[in-house]
């Protein structure tokens, strides 16, 4: 049984806040400040009185400067929704340690930040084509300490389908928060359209790769038959065979960096955030140096 | 096209190892892993390769496969033979007469190597030779070679022993060898003529050169001193020859004779006023052909110091003769009774009842009072006999021994088995007889007074007495001539702490003293000197080692019919297998090497 979050884990993030770039609407009675115009306390700008307009917030001092009327203007505060997909498939239940448990770990992290600022938190886990609500939705904290022990829960198995199981989501929020995606992208299914879809709603997205020390740096020598997690069967068309050499290390040194570059290129062009680590790492340094550094977290 | 080794073509066995090396390695192993998708990524960016990168392996194969072939094909020497094949073997007579020089100061064995030499140029074009080497023990020098590099090196190694020719053992490691032959053409180079031979070619090196040959060395005692007489031969050529004496290294007489090619003559030099000498070498100083048999030592034995136990009543012949000698520590007591006997080389009774024999050192007595166990007194006779030497042995005893008129008035006959040697005797019956016991000691006894005799008086009782004395202390060696090839066996005497050799070239033998006796084969002419060191000091021999007599005339035909005996030896099979083995190790290891490197490459 994993256990994703602890005591000191929760202290760690106290002092954390999760960073929104693009404006959101997100609803009534939340604490989070958006840049649509609402009733707190804290000034936004000024415009001029049309008829109709609240009598009540016509700066008298500007009308006795200017001997126009204008109307003080000051930010909303709403609650927001996010949504943490989790890679559910077999190649994330790999490594030492695992990088299920970092992604989880992760995914909880977020989850806290999110609801200590009184934020709303859904988590997904994708399999095969559908993303599955592990919690529902988190409100509070009690709701989710609650919701991690399902995190706790999460079975990895199977394939994973980003594109399907994300874009086929018919409310996966619009302009209402982040969507985090965890997964370590070793698939040929279609991530690139999951991300255009999030942010077709206006959803602050950010893509997380997570993978173990193996998968960075093989260790491996000698004629092979690679058998994929996700596909075991040997007559499966991800067996792959091959003689680890110098030059197939390379290549795979290359590739490797080709696709990191991808995945950070394709992020960047459509306003995402992303960043990788390593199930070796701690995940204090996974949130408060690459994740800050990726403008994920303040 | 012919194989010289066919055997090497078994190598080829190496092909289906390989191929079967290859399946076994070909197989994949199972990696569970992850995701595949970074690995079938990874194919967009290998590097195009070229065909024969892309068959690499295929071509390590290849390469792999034809190194086997090409190997088993080296090993089976492959020749391309223009006309017949032979395989040649080449049997070099090492005898002390191939040492002989022409004018050219070239030995016959020089010439036989410089022509199997040429003979060796033959393996360019596809013959093998083998080489024996035909000395006193015959070896096989060179065996089917057809490198001209090896077979030079070792022909240029090789040597001309001084002793003789093994003819029977040669042509019995010929036969041998010609039985592993295809097409063998034996030749003999010697210097020799035969009889008649089968199966072989006799190329005689004998080209009649001039040799003169100090044959032999004789010394006897005429007017009181001694007369060394030596025996010189020439060679193929009537010629006046400067002779000389040499007597322990110093020459003292010289003087030229005459003598007709192929007639033994006799020289005699008198050594005037000679009393006492070690070696006296009879020599020739002429520029012949073998220097090696231009001398012929004859060499006394240094025995040093005897602890001498004399028991007598009446000592004063024997005491003054023993004092006489030079080289005796004499005490002397009148009876054995309460005497010490143990610690001396000698014991020698005169005349006296013995209660007991010395634990140690050698016995001498004389009387009719007592006798070793083994012998028994005959009838007594009383009346003048003359005392005569029993001739016919080859003993220092008789060395410069004349007892002239020698009479004995009393004596007993002495009646023993044959294993007693009689030394004296008085008519035909033995007065003095002698028997070596083991560890070199030696009881002998006189079956008469002195007292009864005129020996005493006689010039020649001193020299009896010191041919007694170095008959019967213990000694290294007692047989100071030899011949090469022979094998010298020194007696460890019990108080030897160190016991060694010197040859004649100056290098040192050393043997082991804990052992009763050691044997030392000798090699070459000359004088030899064999050391033993005691607590006391020590003493030494020198012995002369002389060429076989038949080798200063190389020219006598001999009476040898020389026939090849073709048997094939045991293990023939096996040094066959040992060398395929070889080449097979080889083979593997060059393999297993490509292979690692490969891997190392690929890997790092």
């Amino acid at each position: 049984m994993r256990n994703v979050i602890d005591g000191a884990f929760i202290a760690m993030l106290e002092a954390r806040d999760l960073q929104i770039k693009h404006p959101m609407n997100g609803l009534f009675g939340g604490a989070r400040r958006v840049k649509a115009y609402g009733s707190s306390a804290e000034f936004a700008d000024y415009r001029e009185y049309h008829a109709g307009d609240d009598l009540r917030r016509i700066d008298w001092n500007l009308y006795a400067r200017f001997e126009k009327l204008f109307l003080k203007r000051f930010t909303d505060e709403r609650q927001l929704h996010h949504r943490i997909y989790i890679d559910a498939s077999a190649s994330m239940d790999w490594g030492e340690p695992n990088k299920a448990d970092t992604a989880l770990k992760l995914a909880a992290a977020l989850g806290y930040l999110a609801v200590q600022a009184m934020d709303r938190v859904t988590f997904y886990a994708i399999h095969d084509s559908a993303a599955e609500d592990i919690s529902r939705t988190v409100v509070g904290r009690e709701a989710f300490y609650s919701a991690a022990k399902q995190l706790n829960a999460v079975k990895f198995y199977g394939d994973s389908d980003f594109g399907r199981a994300v874009g086929s989501q018919e409310n996966p929020g619009r302009g209402d928060g982040i969507s985090v995606i965890l997964s370590d992208f070793f698939t040929d299914s279609d991530w690139k359209g999951a991300v255009d879809y999030l942010r077709y709603h206006n959803r602050d997205v950010h893509l997380i790769q997570v993978l173990s020390r193996d998968e960075i740096a093989p260790g491996y020598s000698g004629k092979v038959r690679m058998l994929d997690a996700e596909a075991p069967d040997e007559e499966d068309d991800r067996t792959y065979r091959t003689e680890i050499t110098r030059s197939s290390m390379k290549a795979y040194e290359e590739a490797f960096r080709w696709h990191r570059n991808e995945l950070r290129m394709f992020c960047t062009s459509r306003g995402a955030g992303f960043f990788t680590v390593c199930s070796d790492e701690r995940v204090e340094k996974m949130l408060f140096e690459q994740a800050a550094k990726g403008g994920m977290i303040t | 096209m012919k194989f010289l080794n066919p055997a090497g073509l078994w190598l080829l066995l190496g092909v289906p190892v390989l191929i079967i090396i290859y399946l076994i390695k070909s197989r994949h192993t199972d990696l569970p892993v992850s995701s595949t998708y970074l690995w079938r990524l990874s194919e967009r960016f290998r590097k195009k390769r070229l065909p024969v990168q892309r068959f690499r392996n295929i071509l390590l194969f290849l390469l792999q496969l034809l190194m086997i072939v090409a190997v088993s094909l080296l090993a089976a020497k492959p020749a391309v033979v223009n006309g017949e094949r032979y395989d040649y073997i080449v049997l070099l007579d090492a005898s002390a007469s191939m040492n002989t020089r022409d004018d050219a100061g070239i030995s016959r064995f020089r010439y036989a190597v410089k022509q199997t030499e040429e003979l060796a140029e033959y393996v360019r074009k596809g013959h093998t030779l083998s080489v024996i080497l035909a000395s006193d023990t015959p070896s096989l020098l060179i065996e089917h070679s057809d490198s001209l590099s090896e077979i030079k090196h070792m022909l240029n190694a090789a040597s001309c022993s001084f002793g003789v020719c093994d003819t029977a053992t040669a042509m019995e490691l010929a036969g041998q060898t010609v039985s592993r032959c295809e097409n063998p053409r034996v030749i003999f180079y010697t210097d020799r003529d035969y009889a008649g031979t089968e199966g072989l070619t006799v190329v005689n090196m004998n080209k009649n050169e001039w040799n003169v040959s100090v044959d032999g060395l004789a010394a006897s005692a005429e007017k009181e001193r001694p007369v060394f007489t030596g025996r010189l031969t020439s060679h193929n050529l009537d010629a006046d020859v400067a002779v000389g004496l040499r007597i322990d290294g110093k020459t003292v007489d010289a003087r030229t004779v005459t003598l007709t090619a192929g007639i033994p003559a006799e020289v005699s030099f008198d050594a005037e006023n000679l009393i006492h000498y070690d070696t006296a070498e009879v020599f020739i100083e002429e520029n012949d052909g073998l220097a090696e048999d231009n001398s012929y030592a004859l060499c006394r034995r240094n025995t040093g110091i005897h602890r001498v136990l004399l028991v007598s009543a009446s000592p004063l012949y024997l005491e003054s003769a023993l004092n006489a000698l030079g080289n005796c520590e004499v005490t002397v007591v009148p009876t054995t009774i309460s005497t010490e006997l143990s610690g001396y080389d000698l014991t020698i009774c005169d005349n006296t009842l013995i209660d007991r024999y010395p634990d140690s050192g050698s016995v001498l007595l004389f009387g009719l009072h007592a006798l070793p166990p083994g012998l028994t007194f005959g009838e007594i006779v009383a009346e003048e006999t003359p005392l005569t030497i029993v001739r016919g042995h080859d003993s220092d005893f008789y060395d410069g021994l004349s007892l002239g008129d020698t009479v004995v008035s009393a004596y007993a006959g002495l009646i023993g088995d044959a294993s007693w040697e009689p030394l004296l005797t008085c008519g035909d019956t033995p007065v003095l007889m002698t028997k070596e016991f083991a560890g070199g000691l030696r009881f002998s006894a006189a079956s008469f007074d002195l007292h009864d005799s005129n020996l005493p008086m006689q010039s020649g009782f001193v020299t009896l007495i010191r041919n007694l004395v170095d008959l019967s202390v213990p000694a290294i060696l007692r047989d100071t001539d030899w011949s090469v090839g022979e094998t010298v066996t020194l007696t460890v005497l019990p108080e030897a702490l160190q016991l060694y050799a010197e040859l004649p070239d100056g290098t040192v033998r050393q043997f082991d003293t804990d052992a009763l006796s050691c044997t030392l084969p000798v090699n070459g002419p000359g004088i030899h000197t064999a050391v033993m060191t005691t607590a006391d000091g020590g003493e030494y021999v020198d012995f002369f080692v002389h060429l076989p007599a038949e080798e200063s005339s190389p020219a006598a035909a001999a009476d040898d019919m020389l026939s090849l005996s073709v048997d094939l030896p045991e293990g023939a099979s096996d040094e066959l297998l040992s060398e395929i083995a070889v080449w097979v190790a080889a083979v593997f290891l060059i393999l297993l090497l490509i292979e690692w490197g490969c891997w190392y490459r690929d890997t790092y």
